[in-house]
């Protein structure tokens, strides 16, 4: 920076490119000789109020008695300001960043020192549950935008010192800030390192939302359908995570957390099993793992057996099935892909409707792939049943929605052209894969395969929290997971 | 590139050569459920009885000397989708046992196709015309061959049971199921000189 | 695509266990039929007791030197290693195409005769190179998938079937001639294989117990028996009317009206075919020397696809490929021989 008022503030005004919401606030302090200062906020990034009275008030309030201005500075930093939040820079690079995040930047004339002021007031979204993560009986809180709120969501339920918060900017014109967040005594340093890589070999130049990160945050050569990285908006989910040696990474400006390693049968656990009685957690628990394997498997099997072994359905079922499908102009295996379509261009056109219309796509939908298509001969009854109930049991495990769709199309399709066999086959590529993908060195099935005895537990059983709370499982404890990370912790 | 071009070349050679025209269709298949092997017109007579949801028995009848030979004869000129892997109850009239059951047993179970746990019963004269007229007739006599099983171990039910009575060596005669219908449906037994 | 990272060794026998599965279910148990059911039970015996035998020499290996026979075979003579290899690669590429001709014959037999083979065969060798490709350990790891399927499928089987039962005395009398007794033990020394690939795959295991082989073994043997005594009390003289007698078993299958379990020993044959031959690509890649290379694996998995065509238009080279004479003779030179050679010319230089 430049010792000039003037400078400085021209150089600013041409890094902004003279944007309409730069503002500076020139005054003159009061000393022996009236030393000129500014004040450069970003408008509407700031609180007005708050820079007012914090600010510009004390400054033109205080007689200053030094003549230097690098005196002067240190006496505003030490005894004038009441902001509880002042930072010292003196590079311009600083200075952009400090005032797109919603600091209040005093530039004093003669020195090229600047303060950075916390007046932060910008708007942003209050705190409120979640509609992703729907609980019964957990916290109605989850994460919105801003960092800093995110951070106080976590913070107030972990209160403990090995609670680290760690930054990390990525964007090369975003310049978007991270936090790794984790408890120092249960993550492994290793874990940590491997993170630390990665976000920093992003080349991106815009990071707007966590799904720019999860391809650099991968293991390479676990390319997958299942993705190796766990999202969360809510704060007692990520806690939870926290205790058990992973690690949050907090992005500014998305309310998702990106939570590492993050392993297959996280998919199936939810806060409600917590909180619900273990018997009835349990039972909700093997529910959902039913409902995976109905919504992968029905829709293909059924195409399947129609198309190639019409033995293999009982015989009250196969008259009334072969009975519909008759009726219809369309063979089974394009029957059932194009109902699959005609769902899945409806439930995107639900996402992203208007609330007002939303009543109006309902009706449309239930018409359009409901009764008026079966009694138009379009579609057969048995088919819209056996897609209805997959797409059903697809909600039963939303995050696992995108990998779940995209087999249930591969298995329709493979089971029209290779019958039973084919799915079988196709099944033991998908396991194959599974079973091969890591998440930070960790295996993705852990729990399952490699087989560990003592986190079944909480796999398909949850079982009550005398028994749970007995030791915690830290992730780099499991099976097979890269041998120095066990050794160090 | 070069794996994705392999994988590509793999899946449309697979697809083009793996024989999905031999596919099967379940609104197409003409699912046999039972078989009647009676005489008419000094001819073996074998009717097809398939599965329909209609009130009224859906059949069709083919003259040939053995069950192999009405099953080719059906499938080229009558039933091209003819399916036999459900089939329940195959029933031959008495006075034609000799000619034709021995052949219809082996072809039976020498077939990959039919189970092993298909009903294999003998009636009189009278019941095989019936089936053409009585919806419910297959499960009836079904139901009493499950009855007159459940009075004598001994007796010969299906396939299986038939082969294992040849297993054991000192039966040289066996009994097997036979359903008469003088008055009502009723199944007894009937003991065979089997030949091995 | 190897993991540097041992597995336990109780994984590698599930494995190999469940590569033994495939050949109980895709075996004709075409075994004399005046043998009985006690006579057969011995000839098991000794089978399976030879079988075990076959592994001794490489579970010497594994614990004295932690390493799989190969590995040492390459460390110890880098220069006759190529003809130890070709060896290796030969026997594995003649186990393959063993397994490959039962599974498509009983594909073409008893699921759909007008299906092209050939297309059945590609698209099957196509998933096993991937998963070779993909590595022992994540093919292990899917083994317990594949042993929880196959429980549930036998325990229906065998459940299913216990109401058919039919005992009689001819069965537990002492029938059987010298020559029977050769040809019995020799069928039931066919899953003898596994020990050849224990011998190339144990190097990838840790906390290996010489008593896991032998449970594996008792285990395979039980329920190699179980299938004789139910093809024996449940099929009886039917069992001599078709082949795939496991298959029959699965059709006879039956809980009151509901029956015919097929489609649940179709899954469970496919799948237990998968990972014999997933794991035999993966031992030829390891006799290579090369861990999990993807050229190589398709370049064997070529030479065995072709190989598969000419038996299929040549009966003379079918009947050699699926002769289990011939496998065990080549199983014999492949888990006792050849490392007992090494065992001789090394054995005091090996230290842990």
């Amino acid at each position: 920076m430049y010792n000039s008022l003037t400078k400085n503030l021209d150089t600013l005004k041409k890094m902004f490119a003279s944007s309409a919401d730069f503002t500076v606030r020139e005054m003159n302090l009061s000393a022996q000789n009236p030393v000129k200062s500014a004040i450069i906020t970003i408008e509407g990034m700031c609180s007005k109020e708050v820079i007012a009275l914090s600010v510009i008030n004390p400054l033109l309030a205080y007689n200053f008695l030094k003549n230097s201005s690098d005196k002067i500075l240190d006496e505003i930093k030490s005894s004038v300001l009441t902001s509880s939040e002042i930072v010292e820079f003196n590079t311009f690079d600083e200075a952009v960043m400090f005032s797109t995040s919603g600091f209040a930047l005093l530039a004093v004339d003669g020195t090229d020192r600047m303060l950075a002021i916390g007046v932060q007031g910008f708007s942003f979204r209050g705190v409120s549950e979640p509609e992703s993560e729907v609980v019964q009986r957990g916290s109605r809180e989850g994460f919105t935008e801003p960092l800093r709120i995110n951070m106080t969501l976590i913070r107030r339920r972990i209160k403990s010192p090995d609670l680290v918060f760690e930054t990390i900017t990525v964007g090369s014109e975003s310049q978007t800030q991270l936090m790794l967040c984790y408890l120092q005594k249960s993550v492994s340093p290793e874990i940590l390192k491997k993170i630390r890589n990665r976000l920093n070999s992003c080349n991106l130049e815009t990071v707007l939302a966590s799904g720019y990160l999860t391809e650099y945050l991968e293991d390479k050569g676990s390319k997958s359908i299942f993705s190796g990285i766990g999202i969360s908006e809510r704060p007692d989910t990520v806690c939870g995570k926290l205790t058990e040696g992973r690690v949050a990474i907090l992005i500014d400006g998305t309310p998702a957390v990106i939570i590492l390693p993050h392993l297959f049968v996280e998919e199936f656990q939810s806060v409600d099993d917590y909180s619900n009685r273990p018997y009835y957690a349990t039972f909700i628990r093997i529910l959902k793992y039913l409902s995976f394997f109905i919504a992968v498997y029905l829709p293909g099997i059924y195409t399947g057996f129609a198309q190639f072994h019409p033995e293999y359905f009982p015989t009250g079922l196969l008259i009334k099935t072969s009975e519909s499908l008759s009726q219809t102009p369309l063979p089974v295996t394009l029957e059932v892909v194009i109902i699959t379509f005609v769902y899945e261009i409806m439930r995107e056109a639900g996402l992203r409707i208007p609330k007002p219309l939303g009543h109006a796509v309902s009706i449309v939908g239930a018409l359009v792939i409901g009764e008026s298509a079966v009694s138009a001969g379009f579609i057969s009854s048995s088919t819209l049943m056996v897609v209805a109930t997959a797409a059903i049991c697809s909600y039963v495990t939303s995050p696992l929605y995108p990998p779940i769709t995209v087999l249930r199309f591969s298995f329709v399709i493979v089971g029209g052209i290779f019958g039973l066999w084919g799915i079988v086959l196709a099944s033991c590529v998908v396991m194959i894969n599974m079973c091969a993908k890591t998440s930070l060195g960790i295996p993705y099935m852990s729990s399952l395969a490699p087989f560990s005895l003592k986190s079944m537990r909480d796999v398909f059983i949850r079982a009550d929290w005398k028994s749970l709370s007995k030791r915690t499982i830290k992730v780099q404890k499991f099976p097979e997971t890269e041998d120095r990370y066990a050794d160090k912790n | 590139m070069p794996k994705k071009i392999i994988l590509i070349l793999l899946c449309v050679l697979s697809i083009l050569f793996s024989g999905c025209s031999s596919s099967k269709q379940v609104d197409k298949a003409s699912i046999a459920e039972t078989v009647t092997v009676g005489e008419k017109d000094g001819r073996i007579c074998y009717t097809f009885y398939l599965l329909s949801s209609s009130d009224t028995p859906v059949f069709t009848s083919v003259f040939a000397d053995s069950f192999e030979q009405a099953c080719t004869k059906a499938k080229s000129e009558y039933i091209p989708n003819l399916s036999l892997s459900k089939l329940e109850l195959f029933i031959t009239e008495e006075k034609i046992m000799d000619k034709t059951l021995k052949s219809d047993i082996k072809y039976i179970s020498e077939k990959p196709y039919f189970s092993p746990l298909m009903y294999v019963t003998l009636c009189d004269d009278s019941l095989v015309e019936k089936f053409v007229n009585d919806k419910k007739l297959p499960e009836q006599v079904e139901e009493h061959i499950v009855l007159i099983k459940n009075k004598n171990k001994d007796i010969s039910l299906n396939c299986l049971s038939i082969f294992n009575n040849f297993f054991s060596d000192f039966n040289k005669e066996f009994s097997v199921s036979y359903i008469n219908s003088d008055r009502e449906i009723k199944a007894e037994s009937i003991k065979i000189n089997a030949e091995k | 695509m190897q993991t540097k990272i041992k597995f336990p060794s109780k994984r590698l026998l599930l494995l190999i266990f469940l590569a033994s599965v495939s050949v109980i279910l895709l075996e004709s148990f075409d075994l004399p039929k005046d043998t009985s059911f006690l006579f057969n039970l011995l000839t098991l015996l000794c089978g399976f007791s030879l079988t075990a035998l076959f592994f001794i020499p490489s579970v010497i290996f594994k614990r004295r030197t932690d390493l799989d026979f190969m590995s040492l075979a390459h460390m110890k003579t880098p220069n006759a290693i190529v003809f130890v290899s070709a060896f290796y690669c030969l026997y594995f590429v003649y186990t393959a195409e063993y397994f490959l001709i039962k599974y498509c014959d009983m594909f073409s037999k008893k699921l759909n005769s007008e299906a092209n083979i050939f297309a059945v065969d590609l698209v099957l060798l196509a998933v096993c190179v991937y998963a070779a490709y993909k590595g022992t350990n994540a093919i292990a790891r899917c083994s317990i998938f594949v042993f929880v399927f196959s429980f549930i499928v036998l325990l229906i089987i065998f459940t299913g079937n216990i109401s058919n039962i039919e005992i009689n005395n001819t069965a537990f009398s002492f029938n059987g001639t010298k020559s029977d007794f050769i040809n019995n033990t020799s069928f039931f020394l066919t899953p003898a294989f596994t020990a050849v690939i224990f011998a190339v795959l144990s190097g990838y295991t840790k906390n290996f117990r010489s008593r896991q082989i032998v449970f594996s073994l008792i285990v395979t043997a039980i329920i190699f028996a179980l299938i004789l005594f139910f093809t024996v009390f449940v099929l009886g003289e039917y069992a001599f009317a078709q082949d795939y007698r496991c298959f029959l078993l699965s059709k006879t299958t039956h809980f009151g009206d509901v029956g015919g379990f097929d489609s649940l020993y179709l899954s469970l044959s496919v799948l237990t075919v998968f990972l014999a031959i997933s794991i035999i690509l993966t031992c030829i890649c390891k006799s290579t020397g090369k861990s999990s290379s993807l050229p190589t694996i398709l370049v064997f998995a070529t030479i065995i696809f072709v190989l598969f065509i000419c038996a299929y238009h040549f009966n003379a080279v079918k009947e050699l490929l699926s002769n289990h004479y011939l496998l065990n003779i080549f199983t014999f030179i492949s888990a006792v021989v050849i490392p007992v050679i090494y065992l001789f010319a090394f054995g005091r230089r090996l230290n842990a």
